[in-house]
Formats: structure tokens, sequence, C-alpha cells
């Protein structure tokens, strides 16, 4: 209710102001009304989830343009310019086709306002995306896979540890292929996905390969400077739990982040701030037994990661623990200026270089519009630059004697011998 | 959260308000700035619909519209300035006339 109360006085002031600044008899105060106009309708954008548009508004729209025009009325003396005693048709400030402008834009609002009702902009329906999957490789005996999602493949000649790119995929059933680049046996597994989720399918499993389904959450993250953080376990001897040792100086400076995960599957979602952190991965069984140390990573704002804990494949054959963090940026906030700066310079990259040479060649236009021939400063006499004091003049009146005449002046000082 | 019918009511009586200035208005700065209140009133119904819609293209489309004023208003006034050089009138009843 208060949104819509603040929409209200917005509202009002803006059409308040916008009809003072038409009905005004000074420009001046015209513009000054439409200045007020902007700074509403910035308001407006405020209410809009648009905070990125609202600050461009007041500081280009209310602090620039409205400016320069503020400065050509007092250039102009145009403040004076609907005075009575300037000769032309009638003194009134309006043009001589005035009832029927009214009219017929009164009639414009109609149109425009039963069309706005009858159209029902509110009740449409907003699409689903479709669903977006990724296929990370933890299976340490299985060496580079080829992935297919359907009949398209999704990755080339992934290695153990890595993970696709997301893929957009019908929602509802779809195959994923795993298929060994040395031959061997291809995996498959069907998944059931939902419009709009992103989803991560691990393969994992040292005798016998599975595949993991984790939903993943990218929407933005609210609390300031923190991220997501899932553990998931592909190590099927052990539960693992991930602690932070904190100092080695002060004892039992333990502390949990993440409780035992059981083999096969992924811990709930943790909130985590952005440090350097040192996780240690320990057996929950026995707490003293350290499964792996993840010294100086650097966990960033803003973001989601899924971190596995997998046995790998050694050289000479045996198998030992290692951690995986797979980190991906969640979504920026709605109309904030990271959104509009990735789209900006993804997306619309083209019509923002084009915008910009726009400008260039409206400032150019500007300069050469405005500038007029004026009398050049300094002209030369007689083949010679004018100046003003001429030199001779100024060491005559510092050594007091009259420097024009040939030969040496008297009384000339030596130099210190 | 407020319908998007009510911010396109008020964008439709802003740029109708525009369009009257800029029909009635004498002045040649009058009948600009009422350009410029049209542009907002644009402006504003894409923000709407940019929120509708969960797509940043509107607000993306909104900083382009205020570059693009901006670069027209610059020229515009730049024009006025040098109009008004010669004629000594910023009327544009007097202006109608490509002469001088």
């Amino acid at each position: 209710m208060t949104e819509f109360w603040l929409f209200i006085i917005a509202a009002a002031i803006a059409v308040l102001f916008a009809v003072l600044m038409l009905l005004n008899e000074n420009a001046v105060h015209s513009a000054l009304s439409l200045i007020v106009t902007m700074v509403s309708i910035s308001f407006l954008f405020l209410l809009l989830d648009a905070p990125f548009l609202a600050m461009i508004q007041i500081t280009v729209y209310a602090g620039a343009i409205m400016v320069l025009f503020l400065f050509v009325i007092m250039l102009l003396g145009a403040e004076k310019s609907e005075s009575p005693d300037m000769p032309g048709p009638g003194t009134t400030k309006f043009r001589w086709f005035t009832g029927a402008a009214v009219g017929l834009t009164f009639a414009l609002l109609a149109s425009i306002g039963l069309s706005i009702i009858n159209s029902q902009v509110d009740s449409r329906e907003i699409p689903i995306a479709d669903p977006q999957v990724r296929v990370g490789h933890f299976a340490p005996d299985v060496g580079a896979v080829d992935v297919y999602a359907g009949e398209t493949q999704v990755a080339d000649d992934l290695l153990f540890g890595e993970t696709t790119s997301f893929v957009s995929l019908p929602a509802g059933e779809n195959t994923l292929r795993v298929v060994p680049v040395d031959g061997g046996a291809e995996l498959s597994t069907t998944v059931t996905l939902e419009g709009g989720s992103v989803q991560t399918v691990l393969a994992y499993g040292v005798d016998a390969v599975e595949f993991a389904v984790i939903p993943q959450d990218f929407s933005t993250v609210t609390e300031d400077r923190t991220s997501r953080v899932m553990v998931f376990n592909a190590n099927p001897n052990v539960t693992v739990r991930m602690v932070d040792m904190g100092s080695e100086l002060v004892a039992d400076d333990t502390r949990d982040l993440i409780a035992g995960v059981p083999y096969g599957q992924v811990s709930d979602v943790t909130l985590l701030e952005e440090d350097t952190v040192q996780w240690t991965f320990v057996d929950d069984a026995q707490p003293d037994n350290i499964l792996y140390r993840l010294r100086d990573y650097e966990l960033e704002r803003d973001t989601m990661q899924l971190v596995v804990f997998t046995p790998e494949r050694e050289f000479d054959g045996s198998l030992r623990d290692n951690v995986y963090p797979l980190a991906s940026e969640t979504a920026p906030s709605f109309g904030g200026p990271r959104a509009i700066g990735y789209a900006l310079f993804t997306t619309y990259m083209l019509p923002f270089q084009l915008l910009a040479l726009l400008l260039l060649a409206a400032m150019v236009g500007v300069i050469v519009l405005t500038h007029r021939e004026t009398e050049k400063v300094g002209a030369k006499v007689g083949g010679r630059r004018r100046v003003s004091r001429p030199l001779v003049n100024v060491i005559a009146a510092q050594t007091g004697t009259d420097v024009t005449e040939d030969g040496a002046p008297e009384g000339s000082p030596t130099a210190g011998d | 959260m407020v319908a998007t019918e009510a911010y396109l009511m008020l964008s439709m009586v802003l740029f109708v308000l525009g369009t009257m200035g800029v029909l009635l208005r004498r002045n040649a700065i009058l009948v600009f700035m009422s350009v410029e209140l049209m542009l907002n009133a644009t402006n504003l119904a894409l923000a709407a619909f940019a929120r509708q819609w969960g797509q940043e293209g509107g607000h993306l489309f909104v900083f382009f519209i205020i570059t693009v004023a901006a670069a027209e208003v610059a020229v515009g006034l730049a024009l006025i300035v040098a109009i008004f050089r010669s004629k000594r009138s910023i009327n544009i009843d007097e202006l109608h006339q490509m002469e001088g």
C-alpha cells in the first residue's frame, strides 16, 4: 500500500509541474518546473526497480540537459520573449489554432487510454525460461569424455575435474550421454527438467559411475558480500565435513562450516562471507582425520560455489582425495549497474558504440553551428607583430638610460670581477 | 507492486501534455522542452514494461533514448542560438519562412 501512495504522490507532482511548465509565461519558470517533473520521474524509476536509470535521469537529464536549456534561455534573454511589446499577431502565449489542438490532443488521450485498458497489459503471462544444465566429470576411472545432451554435442574431450558450460534444454525429459573418447561403455541418464531451473549433473563414482542431479540457485544473493556454498561428496568411504581450522596457535578454534555430507549427496546451501578461506575437509566420524586441506582459496562475493570432494586417480594408480570448487556468478540485481553493464557490453555493444559516435558528431556539430568569425587579436602592423610594450622600452625603464643609442651605455655593471 | 497499467496511464498523460506543448507554445525553446517531456514519458513506459517482463532490455533502451536526447538537445539549442543571432527572435510564428 505504501508503494501505491508513493506512486500517486510522485505521479501527481509530475503531472502538476508538467502543466505548470506549459502554462507559465516565464521560460525560466517553465524550465524549473520541468526539472521538478524530471526529478519526480526519477523517483518513479526507483519505484520501478531501476536504480541505475534513476541516477542517470538525475545526472544527465536534470543535471546536464536542463542546465543547458537554462543557459540558452539566459543567453538569448528568452524569458522576455512573451512580453506584450513584441510585435506579432496577438499577444497571447498560445498559437492561433489552440482550440483545435486541445481537442485533438484530448482525442489522442482518450484513444491511448482506451487501448491501454483494453489490452489488459497486466494479465499477460511471462514465459518461463528453458532449463539450463551442465555436466561435470568426476569419475576417476573414466578418461576424457564427450558429452551429448539429446542429440547435440555439449562438450568435446572433457577431462576429469572439468565441467561443461551451461546448455539450454527443453523442459521435460532429456537424455544426457557421456561417451568415453577411448572407447569403453557409454553412460547415460535421463533427467526430468522443469522450466526455469538450473541444474548441474555430476558423473561420479569409482566402481560404478552414477549421476547426481543437483539443482542450483543462481538468483541474486541478497546478503552483502556473501556467496552460496554447497558441498558434494563423491567419496564412497567417508562422510565428509567441512570445517575452518582457524589459527594454529589457538587450540580448539575449529568452526564447523558444513555438517556431515554422505556419499552421493549434496549439502544444504550455506552462506559464507567473501574472504581468503582455508577450508579443511575431515572425516565426520573421526574429526581428527584430515582428508584434504584447501589452502588460500579466494571466495568471492555473489557466487554460487559447488565444492566437489572426490577421489582422484593418481599416476601411480592410488586414489587420493581432491577438491574441486565449481564457482559461478549469480544473477546481478535487477536494474542495478552490474546488470546494465553486463548487457551493455555483450549484447548491446554495437548500439553503445554507435551512440558514442553520434555524441561525438553532435559535439562537433554544435561547435560548428555556434562558431562565428571574430577579429583576430594581435593583428600585424606593417609586417611586424604589434606588441603592447616593446622590449626596448622595458630595458630603458629598468636601466635608466636610453638603450636605443649606439654604443654601450655608461656605467654598465661589470660582472663581479 | 503497482500495476503496469497505472504507469502506462501516467506515461500517456505526460505524453499528451508534451504534445500540447509542442503544438501550442510560440517560444521555440518551450517547444523543445515539451519534446523532452514526451521523451521522458516514453522512458517511463519502457521502464514499466522492463519491470513487468523482468528484462533489462527496457532499461537499456531508456539509456539509449537519454543519450540521443542529450545529443539532440545540444544540436537543437545550437541551431536556436544561430537562428537567434540572425533573426533576433525565437517566436516560431515569425520563423516559418526559410529566408535569411
